[in-house]
């Protein structure tokens, strides 16, 4: 396990390598870094001298080794416009862009297997395809839509949740519900495939033929296969999630990492789309570890018995 | 012995004569010849310009819900017709999304057999890859290239493939994975079958189930992740209507003109339900598992 | 050959893992991580009442305002901190800080300050501020977005020449000078030495009448009433400015009442919020001047022929009253009435789309042709609309317009490198200091960001008024300037001022202003 471990971090520390890179030319390839550092309203000369101080006027080899060296002693450097340092910014981002991802995807879940598992089961009957119609409602209106009519109606009209800010529990409530009610649609479909499949497996109609309980036929072992690619799509889902659910954010005022980031990208500003990026990166590697390590818990090929 | 060891898995399940005919698949059939029929003859069936503006008579509601009979499903922000801009950017929209998926499918399908069937060095280098490019979250990814490249349609197809590969890759790579442990492959391998015959006989048929809902899937995601850029400006350019970019510009409006979002809102839902219902049954055809 | 009923192949996804973490643990792990993680988010603290909520569409970038400007960071901060001199809601200067000014000789102004202001920390307020506050900005590694008035090309040097008296000597006349101290935020020699311009910017100490009390990054910034300024007790006891990007959720906010004003109010949701009882719409006519910039030094265009048929083919009026939903302001030139050295003198350009056919003939282009349309989104009202409207209008004489949307970093660029492939581009002025100058000298001098168009004449003209001391002879120079800009020469396409659109909560006495300052300390709120 220990050397598993060692080995997935030492992969981790050359993704990030590559990330910082990417992220790197990504914040300098197009536009001027140090115009849009400036003022709106700066002269020629002023840019010149922002793109001085900041260090913008030597080669990009340089730049980027001298932010590798900073990196190296934790110096992730300060954002051209905010003025402050970058991990100050993400820090302040990270919990609220948890906290959406975890709890959207929990309600994912909730929402998901009961109604997957209810599909696959009446297979071509009417639970089917009633659930699948429904599926097809949360997954085909866009993420804006739905947030805004929610907002519409629930804040507006009859005033029971706050439309945005982070301020409270409640405030949680739309964004976590709007998302994972979206999530939950993909994975409805997934659940059900999985389902289907493995009621067809042998071994569950050996458990059947043993006499086991229909019940716990389907939970012991249908359940957990069918959560494999479940547990795959939860995974990269909670990866993209953790670059912040960008629309959500906007549409809802939530203080995540993915405004920042589009925000930083799109006004050019290096060391944070830098940092940023290697934020990101970090987490979604550790949450592919984390899916790597629910695969071994989960396959009942796995465990003994 | 051995015989039963060789052939697929046999499954006597849920009768299919059950229904006699399979209402899903026949809605799935009817509404995504509608969106393709749609796709390739909507400018014909336009009957209005859709770039025709008419400033005097913005935000009209639709025909059924009081505004003037000319414009039966309202018009936008710039007093132009909706129904038209629907029929219109249907081929836009499609041609993106379903371009997207076929690239990013390809890919992502051959390098997850690849990866998961052989397993060792190639399958740990593939997937340390795919971490590199997972550890971007795609919306900046596409943000960024497209800010950089600008956004015509063909860097859209590039950037959507882009973001989508993986999800491809991987699914299909935990799909051979536990596949590959089952013994009719374990007994072709004893019985000498080649590779390709393995991979053709009996992965590909196993996992074309949940390759189709996923394409199923990724149609609807490219379509609305078109809508997502949009919503940041990057989607394909105006003033060329496409479904995604129509909800993302009429979302301001949803208070006061509903129907300029929500229009092409609709058109999006039935053309995904009959993906999707389409798609279903399709795999249900197709599964070997399920054939009796 | 294995069967079905013994177990399973001991095949695994991953070697050698599945072994090692039972499902228990992993629960248990899974669970303190969320509960580590994810901690309860920050509740507001209210101290005496509701407290009056902004909404404004984006984050402050910082609270020093002697260091970072745009509209969005000032004001907040400039409730913290105040500037030497001020505009009221008219746009004339009125004392802040200092009390009387004067120039010395012309390049040397002189301001007395106000006697008796202390800041929040408790230390006296005084020249050695004003000094500290300045020289900071003329110090390029403080990088201030300031220097475009105060660097070492402009101020010679800024001197204390008593407790309250501040000298600035310029290295040339200029007459605007006074006019750019209003956006300046004094700041405290001591607090900023001790804490470090880092934390300063997020939680300055002034003398304004406002202390801050937190700015949680990212979530909302919180001031308190400082019931020792100089100006009298504030009527509003808190503020809390927050930020949304998405314009119907602000709108959204106003309405369910969490907010008590909101900025860009989409004109077009004006009748949503007119039928709310909680609140009402508040406009006012801002500096702000929108316009189409045209590379004069690029066929067809450098013929002004072909532009002035360009005016004439943009039906201005129809984008006003149905596009702009009649908030924008008919400009004939490229700033309006409020700004001094406008000239009233002027016309606009009359939609006929006839004469624009036949100036295109005159020109050599009866047929019309094709150009590039460069274009940037949700930084003016309406810009996409407006970009696509401009777009149909022209075609309508032939002109075929490639419109692109780009990233406003790519345009911004744009106007300050030289770009051959554009033909037209959006563009737009602040129009700041309300004086004629601002807009002219950045946009229309070779030596600003003229990239598209300038004129050694007009060059002169504007080097002349920027020294001018006398205000006849300026304003004059001016109205002179924006003749030859308007008649002659139309090097861009005249558009509108916009209408700034404000939702505003019936409980609160605030009206707007044109130089889109929201100023609080005076307002009230049931």
């Amino acid at each position: 396990m220990v050397r598993y471990l060692i080995e997935r971090l030492a992969y981790t520390v050359l993704v990030l390598l590559a990330v910082s890179l990417a992220a790197f030319l990504l914040a300098h390839l197009s536009g001027d870094p140090a115009l849009m550092a400036a003022p709106p309203d700066a002269t020629p000369q002023q840019v010149a001298e922002v793109r001085r101080t900041l260090g913008l006027d030597r080669s990009l080899p340089e730049q980027y080794l001298i932010f590798l060296g900073r990196i190296a002693r934790g110096d992730f450097g300060s954002s051209f416009r905010h003025r402050v340092p970058t991990l100050h910014l993400l820090a302040a981002r990270i919990p609220p862009t948890l906290l959406l991802a975890l709890t959207s995807l929990g309600i994912a879940v909730v929402m998901a297997i009961p109604v997957g598992v209810a599909a696959g089961v009446s297979r071509g009957g009417a639970m089917d395809l009633v659930g699948r119609i429904l599926v097809t409602l949360g997954q085909s209106a866009p993420v804006f839509w739905t947030g805004i009519m929610a907002i519409l109606l629930l804040s507006v009209r009859w005033r029971v949740l706050p439309a945005s800010g982070y301020e409270g529990w409640t405030h949680l409530v739309l964004p976590a519900g709007t998302l994972g009610l979206y999530s939950a649609s993909e994975l409805v479909r997934f659940v059900r495939t999985g389902v289907i499949d493995v009621l067809g497996e042998d071994y569950v109609r050996t458990a059947r033929a043993k006499g086991l309980p229909s019940r716990l036929v389907l939970f012991r072992h249908v359940l957990r296969n069918a959560l494999i690619p479940v547990i795959t799509f939860i995974g990269l889902r909670f990866g993209v999630l953790m670059g912040g659910a960008v629309v959500t954010e906007a549409v809802f005022g939530w203080p995540g990492v993915g405004s920042l980031m589009v925000d930083a990208v799109l006004n050019r500003d290096v060391p944070l789309v830098q940092a940023a990026l290697m934020a990101t990166a970090a987490s979604v590697t550790l949450a592919n570890l984390a899916v790597d390590l629910m695969y071994g818990a989960i396959d009942p090929r796995i465990s003994h018995g | 012995m051995a015989e039963a060891a060789l052939a697929p898995p046999r499954v006597a399940r849920v009768p299919r004569a059950r229904i006699k005919l399979d209402w899903g698949g026949a809605l799935g059939l009817v509404l995504t010849a509608a969106v393709v029929l749609v796709a390739l003859f909507g400018p014909r069936l336009a009957p209005h310009g859709p770039l025709e503006q008419t400033l005097e008579a913005r935000l009209r509601p639709p025909a059924f819900a009081g505004g003037a009979r000319a414009h039966w499903l309202g018009t936008d922000n710039l007093g132009r017709d909706i129904l038209s801009r629907i029929l219109v950017g249907a081929r836009p929209s499609l041609l993106v999304g379903l371009s997207a998926i076929l690239l990013a499918g390809a890919f992502g399908i051959a390098v997850g057999l690849v990866s998961g069937y052989y397993r060792g060095t190639l399958d740990k280098v593939v997937m340390r890859v795919a971490d590199v490019q997972l550890a971007f979250p795609a919306i900046l990814l596409a943000l960024a290239i497209l800010a950089v490249a600008g956004p015509s349609n063909l860097n859209l197809v590039v950037v959507l493939a882009l973001s989508w590969w993986v999800v491809f890759a991987r699914i299909t790579r935990g799909e051979v994975l536990a596949l590959r442990e089952r013994e009719f492959i374990g007994a072709a391998v004893a019985l000498g079958a080649g590779d390709r015959h393995i991979v053709a006989r009996h992965v590909l048929p196993n996992i074309a189930g949940t390759m189709l809902v996923l394409a199923s899937v990724s149609l609807t995601r490219a379509i609305l992740a078109e809508a997502a850029l949009s919503f940041l400006g990057m989607g394909i350019q105006p003033p060329t209507p496409t479904w995604g970019g129509m909800i993302s510009d009429g979302r301001a409006y949803l208070a006061v003109a509903w129907w300029v979002s929500t229009m092409p809102g609709l058109a999006l839902t039935l053309g995904v339900i009959g993906f999707n219902l389409l798609g279903d049954y399709l795999r249900d055809r197709i599964d070997p598992r399920l054939r009796s | 050959m294995r069967t079905c009923t013994r177990g399973r192949p001991r095949g695994r996804p991953e070697e050698g893992v599945g072994r090692m973490v039972s499902q228990r643990q992993l629960i248990v792990l899974a669970s303190a991580l969320l509960a580590i993680l994810a901690g309860p988010p920050l509740t507001p603290a209210t101290s005496q009442g509701r407290p009056v909520v902004v909404m404004q569409g984006v984050e402050p970038l910082g609270l020093d305002a002697s260091i970072t400007t745009g509209i969005f960071s000032l004001n907040p901060a400039l409730h913290i901190l105040e500037p030497l001199v001020d505009f009221d809601e008219k746009l004339r200067i009125i004392p802040r800080l200092a009390t009387t000014w004067k120039w010395v000789n012309p390049t040397t102004f002189e301001l007395t300050l106000r006697p008796g202001v202390k800041f929040h920390d408790g230390t006296p307020f005084g020249a050695v501020d004003v000094k500290f506050t300045f020289d900071r900005i003329l110090d390029a590694k403080n990088r201030s977005d300031f220097r475009r008035y105060f660097s070492e090309r402009t101020v010679k040097e800024v001197q204390a020449t008593g407790e309250r008296t501040v000298r600035f000597v310029l290295t040339e006349p200029r007459p605007v000078f006074l006019r750019t101290l209003t956006q300046v935020g004094i700041t405290p020699q001591k607090a900023v030495t001790e804490m470090g311009a880092e934390r300063f910017n997020r939680a300055p100490v002034g003398t304004g009448p406002y202390r801050i009390r937190e700015w949680a990054s990212g979530v909302r910034i919180t001031m308190t009433a400082n019931r020792d300024y100089w100006g009298g007790n504030p009527r509003i006891p808190e503020l809390v400015w927050r930020w949304v990007s998405e314009d119907a959720t602000r709108v959204a906010e106003l309405l369910s009442g969490n907010a008590d004003i909101i900025t860009g109010l989409p004109p077009d949701l004006v009748k949503q919020v007119d039928e709310n009882a909680t609140a009402r719409v508040a406009s006012v006519r801002s500096l702000r001047t929108a316009f189409i910039l045209i590379n004069t030094k690029k066929p067809p265009f450098n013929d002004v022929r072909v532009r002035k048929a360009l005016n004439h083919a943009v039906n201005v009026q129809s984008i006003i009253d149905n596009l702009m939903g009649g908030f924008a302001e008919r400009v004939p030139t490229v700033m309006g009435p409020f700004v001094a050295g406008y000239n009233p003198r002027l016309k606009p350009f009359a939609y006929d789309p006839e004469t624009a056919r036949k100036l295109l003939a005159e020109a050599g282009h009866p047929g019309g042709f094709t150009a590039n349309f460069f274009a940037f989104r949700g930084r003016l009202l309406k810009d996409r609309e407006l970009s696509e409207a401009v777009t149909a209008h022209l075609q309508r004489i032939g002109i075929n317009l490639r419109l692109q949307f780009l990233d406003f970093a790519v345009v911004f660029g744009m106007t300050q490198r030289y770009n051959r492939d554009v033909d037209l581009m959006l563009w737009s002025n602040a129009n700041n200091n309300a004086d004629a100058s601002y807009n002219l000298e950045l946009n229309f001098y070779s030596k600003g960001r003229g990239t598209y168009w300038s004129d050694p004449k007009v060059d002169e003209l504007i080097e002349s008024a920027a020294t001018e001391v006398d205000e006849t002879r300026r304003e004059r120079t001016y109205q002179e300037i924006l003749r030859l800009i308007t008649e002659v020469h139309v090097p861009v396409v005249f558009l509108y001022d916009q209408k700034d659109l404000y939702g505003v909560s019936r409980r609160l006495e605030w009206e707007p202003r044109a130089d889109e300052r929201i100023n609080l300390w005076r307002a009230f709120a049931r």
